[in-house]
């Protein structure tokens, strides 16, 4: 497995500020071959679909451990929907609680992470999805 | 302290146990303070039992504080929404998805007013989880003190107002580093005038440490700050004699028990050290380590989450041991969901069990003497004083945050953590041993009521409708004015604008003209 | 609720064929350009920024790139991260920093890897910037890797260089490199808060001055982002550097020169890569069998013969040479 050559932006949408997770995964990806764009805290999702555009990415990444995920990523996926780049996959990682799941992929979320897992499954997850596009 | 404690047998033992090499210890409330700093330990008085609380308005946050007062809880802690955190209104863009989610939303003097109906600021000491508003949270509290009629020096509490640690592990700061550290030092200032008995800064550990790094490099990096503030402090005119007893910190308690009772034995031994050699500090109450913690945090696990019951009150008692001031302890749940009011109970209960079941507060720094603790302590002391050597190579924690060094070594040290983990190398029972293979749970992390948001903005408006739009702002003019000078004590200006409904967004809006926002360094 | 996108560059589009001209493997290259010649790129003004690593540069293109807006009507970054040798990704980090000083419709930012080039650039580097320029943007600033050494294989391909120097303890104009001083049209003499600056900024001063070529002696300027000082005039160096650039060089001797880099990176580079492949026995074969197995392996990248006869030529200047 490797995702070489992927692109990946990896974005931390609204206030939370815990970005330890983020930048683990960053570093996991970019170990494991990817290009990684990282944007720092407190992204707007216009600003982060404008980033994910401009840099051609594959794949957007966005952690949220604030809770606000599901309008959070909701905005990702409508901001990068209008600017003509609905096939780029979003993840999202942090504190989702169970329940939201089917919400969250049927809105569009390509997959969700959350800290119990691996990061080796981390990266199997993110590998098969960008396989398919 | 002489004396016996007669444990359930009815055998005596010393309160406190001496044995060779305990001169050169020194005794508990004798510097370096090791062994601790009060003489009688707990006997005099059992630490505080703090749990946190707050979601939503402040109404809500009302409600549950009167509910866990009534439960034997001696202290409230309180937890702000993101928005009012970064110094944002509720209908600022980047606000609108997180208010009331991860704490209350108290973006003005009138909501701090709501959360203490009905109770007395004087009868309770209250903590504050805030920082990056902490001085403008601060000036709300005093101001509805002031309105109740309350004297500011009858009140307790802390605010967190910990600025460095935000920059590096939490992340709701605001401006750049140094206007954040002066502010800090105005807000401490400020406090040691009129509220002498209410800790203005608890320099806070448990974020960086929850974040991945090691026990000594969490004591270290929060020693380091700790200093960082001191320096400020004098540089305000303030006197290490009078500000050093107001200066309190917060660390985690993870589960290696000896280590962490060694960590917090060596950072007394250091900071009393630090406090007399730097800066010539002798009065006792100055030299002293004063520290709050939390048991569990990133050790807690949703797996088998009923393990964090264990895991909790191993931390707990390893906290008694290291004579911890207030202990914070995390319900089993906390990891994947909001805790039941059951399971938040029951960590108040482990609390209790340990203070007056278990006899570990019975004696005062009952493993002192202990050849493992001991030579642990001595090691973790060298330890953590390398650590803080390197941090002054790098030229102190301002330039290590700034050019983004901690940040760095704090992203670093987690990715090899949580490699680790997944190797199985370091033991997490239930994850990676005793797995028994089904998924974790998570649950409602934060508030749910999706009414929470629209009940908040409607009570802004209100507030902006009835408030004396001209006389706020004269009062943000005036602390504009005042901002232009970096002599000035900003908090006197700060007030004023509270007592007149200026909002957080406001008033950090007016600093954040004078000083800019802080240029976050992404480096890997 | 998402704001509607910024118009006039199709942003979308440029985006996903930077990635594929990013990736694009020599093969891909060579059947992409078919019969068209070696780039020697177009009256677009290309701007390279270079200098150590921690020097600032992403604040320092970030603050150019907003002043220059004010007369440039459309403007293209391209920001070289390091490739990690060890696992071949990459964190690209500039971008963030550029977001943080300049945003604005008429600027694309956009990051690459460095791949397998060594000297500062990226692979691809003369596609890459001819992809940006069919946008038509009016310049183009590449702010290369800064390996801690002047990255002088960047001055080749564009025709202003700028160099970012730090002052600090014991930076002297002597313990500089020499590539440095040959390498720059512009020199900014960043953070110039810090105590040195001013000295450093006449010391090379000094230096330069003595270097002066075809009549061009490159300016020394104390710049710093926290301030905003000194990118004014570093704007109007590269203007004036440009102008002089105009008058002064010899077209031709920049085409070809531009040409041949664009051929040398794609022989060398397919070359590192076959060497790399050589399985253990090839390499214990006679040097001159070895030799022949690679350039053979060259030779089959091609699906027709070649034609033209590489013969030695007239020495040429390079781009930058006034």
């Amino acid at each position: 497995m490797s995702l070489a050559k992927k692109r990946i932006l990896i974005a931390k949408p609204g206030l939370d500020g815990h970005d330890v997770g983020a930048k683990v995964v960053a570093m996991a990806l970019r170990d494991a071959g990817a290009d990684v764009i990282y944007t720092g805290l407190r992204k707007s999702p216009d600003y982060i679909a404008d980033v994910a555009v401009d840099e051609g990415v594959h794949a957007v990444g966005l952690s949220v451990l604030s809770g606000s995920h599901l309008s959070l990523a909701s905005d990702v996926i409508a901001a990068l929907d209008a600017r003509g780049a609905g096939d780029v996959a979003v993840f999202l990682g942090g504190t989702i609680p169970h329940t939201e799941h089917k919400a969250l992929l049927d809105m569009g979320i390509r997959a969700i992470f959350t800290a119990d897992e691996t990061l080796d499954d981390v990266l199997t997850r993110f590998d098969a999805a960008l396989g398919e596009t | 302290m002489t004396g016996v404690v007669t444990l359930p047998s009815g055998i005596e033992v010393p309160v406190v146990a001496r044995g060779p090499g305990a001169e050169r210890l020194g005794d508990p409330g004798e510097y370096p303070f090791t062994r601790g700093i009060f003489p009688d330990g707990y006997r005099g008085r059992l630490w505080t039992m703090r749990q946190y609380s707050g979601f939503g308005t402040a109404e809500e946050t009302n409600a549950r504080y009167r509910f866990l007062l009534d439960h034997g809880q001696t202290g409230l802690s309180v937890a702000l929404d993101l928005p009012t955190q970064c110094g944002y209104d509720p209908d600022h863009p980047m606000a609108r998805a997180e208010i009331g989610k991860v704490g209350v939303s108290l973006f003005s003097r009138r909501e701090m007013e709501i959360l203490f109906r009905g109770i007395g600021l004087d009868a309770i000491s209250t903590s504050f989880t805030i920082n990056g508003t902490a001085a403008v949270i601060f000036a709300m509290y005093l101001a509805v003190a002031d309105r109740k009629g309350v004297p500011r020096s009858a009140l307790t509490g802390t605010i967190q107002n910990d600025i460095l640690k935000e920059f590096v592990a939490r992340g709701t700061w605001i401006f750049p580093v140094q206007p954040s550290v002066r502010l800090v030092a105005d807000t401490v200032m400020f406090a040691g005038e009129e509220a002498p008995r209410f800790n203005a800064i608890s320099i806070a550990g448990a974020h960086v440490r929850d974040a991945g790094v090691t026990a000594a490099e969490e004591m270290a990096f929060t020693l380091a700050n700790g200093l960082a503030y001191v320096d400020a402090l004098i540089a305000r005119g303030g006197d290490p004699a009078r500000f050093g007893s107001r200066l309190s910190f917060f660390f985690y308690v993870h589960m290696d028990l000896f280590e962490e009772v060694a960590k917090f034995r060596a950072a007394r031994r250091i900071w009393a050290d630090l406090m007399r050699t730097r800066y010539d500090v002798t009065d006792p109450a100055a030299q002293q380590l004063r520290f709050g913690v939390v048991c569990g945090g990133s050790s807690l696990t949703a797996q088998q989450p009923l393990n964090n019951v264990v895991r909790v009150a191993v931390e707990n008692l390893a906290a008694v041991f290291a004579g911890a001031q207030s202990i914070f302890t995390c319900a089993y749940d906390e990891a994947f969901q909001i805790p039941s009011e059951q399971s938040a109970e029951l960590a108040l209960r482990t609390q209790q069990i340990i203070a007056h079941e278990s006899g570990a507060a019975s004696s005062v720094d009952p493993l002192g003497g202990s050849y493992l603790v001991e030579s642990l302590t001595d090691s973790m002391e060298e330890e953590i004083r390398a650590v803080m050597g390197e941090l002054d190579d790098h030229g102190g924690v301002i330039v290590a945050i700034e050019d983004g060094y901690l940040q760095t070594r704090v992203a670093r040290r987690a990715l090899e953590r949580k490699g680790q983990i997944d190797r199985g190398e370091r033991v997490v029972v239930g994850v990676n041993r005793y797995a028994d293979g089904r998924p974790p749970e998570i649950g409602e992390m934060f508030a749910l009521d999706d009414g929470t948001a629209a009940r908040v903005l409607e009570k802004l408006d209100r507030l902006k409708a009835a408030r004396d739009e001209r006389r706020m702002g004269e009062t943000l003019r005036a602390l504009a004015k005042a901002a232009e000078h970096d002599d000035e004590n900003l908090m006197p200006h700060i007030v004023a604008c509270c007592h007149a409904d200026a909002t957080v967004g406001e008033i950090t809006d007016v600093l954040r003209d004078r000083w800019g926002e802080f240029d976050e360094p992404v480096r890997f | 609720m998402a704001s509607t996108p910024r118009a006039a560059i199709d942003r979308r589009r440029l985006g996903r064929r930077l990635t594929d001209v990013a990736d694009a493997s020599v093969r891909d290259v060579l059947a992409a350009r078919a019969g068209g010649r070696p780039h020697s790129g177009s009256d677009v003004h290309r701007i390279a920024v270079t200098g150590p690593p921690g020097a600032g540069k992403s604040s320092l293109v970030g603050a150019i790139a907003a002043h220059r807006l004010g007369s440039a009507r459309h403007l293209g970054v391209l920001a070289i991260d390091p490739t990690s040798p060890h696992s071949g990704g990459s964190i690209l980090g500039d971008r963030i920093r550029i977001d943080g000083v300049v945003t604005d419709e008429r600027l694309y930012v956009r990051s690459v890897p460095s791949r397998s080039s060594a000297d500062g650039t990226t692979d691809n580097l003369p596609d890459l910037l001819a992809a940006l320029e069919e946008q038509r943007f009016d310049e183009i600033l590449v702010e290369t890797v800064g390996v801690g050494q002047a990255d002088y294989a960047v001055r080749q391909c564009v025709d202003t260089v700028v160099v970012i120097v730090l002052p600090g303890s014991g930076d002297t104009v002597q313990a500089m490199k020499a590539g440095i001083l040959e390498v720059g049209h512009v020199y900014a003499v960043h953070k110039a808060d810090r105590p040195g600056a001013d000295l450093l900024a006449a010391e090379l001063a000094a230096t330069l001055d003595r270097r002066a070529l075809n009549g061009w002696i490159p300016p020394v300027l104390l710049t710093s982002t926290v301030s905003g000082a000194g990118v004014p005039q570093l704007s109007d160096a590269i203007d004036a550097h440009r102008s002089h650039l105009r008058s002064r060089r010899d077209a031709g001797a920049c085409t070809l020169a531009r040409a041949r880099y664009d051929v040398e990176r794609l022989v060398t580079r397919r070359a590192r890569e076959l060497v790399a492949d050589l399985p253990p026995d090839a390499l214990r074969q006679p040097l001159r069998d070895v030799y022949h197995a690679v350039v053979h392996e060259l030779l089959g990248e091609l699906a027709v013969p070649h034609t033209t006869t590489i013969s030695e030529g007239q020495r040429d200047g390079d781009c930058s040479t006034p």
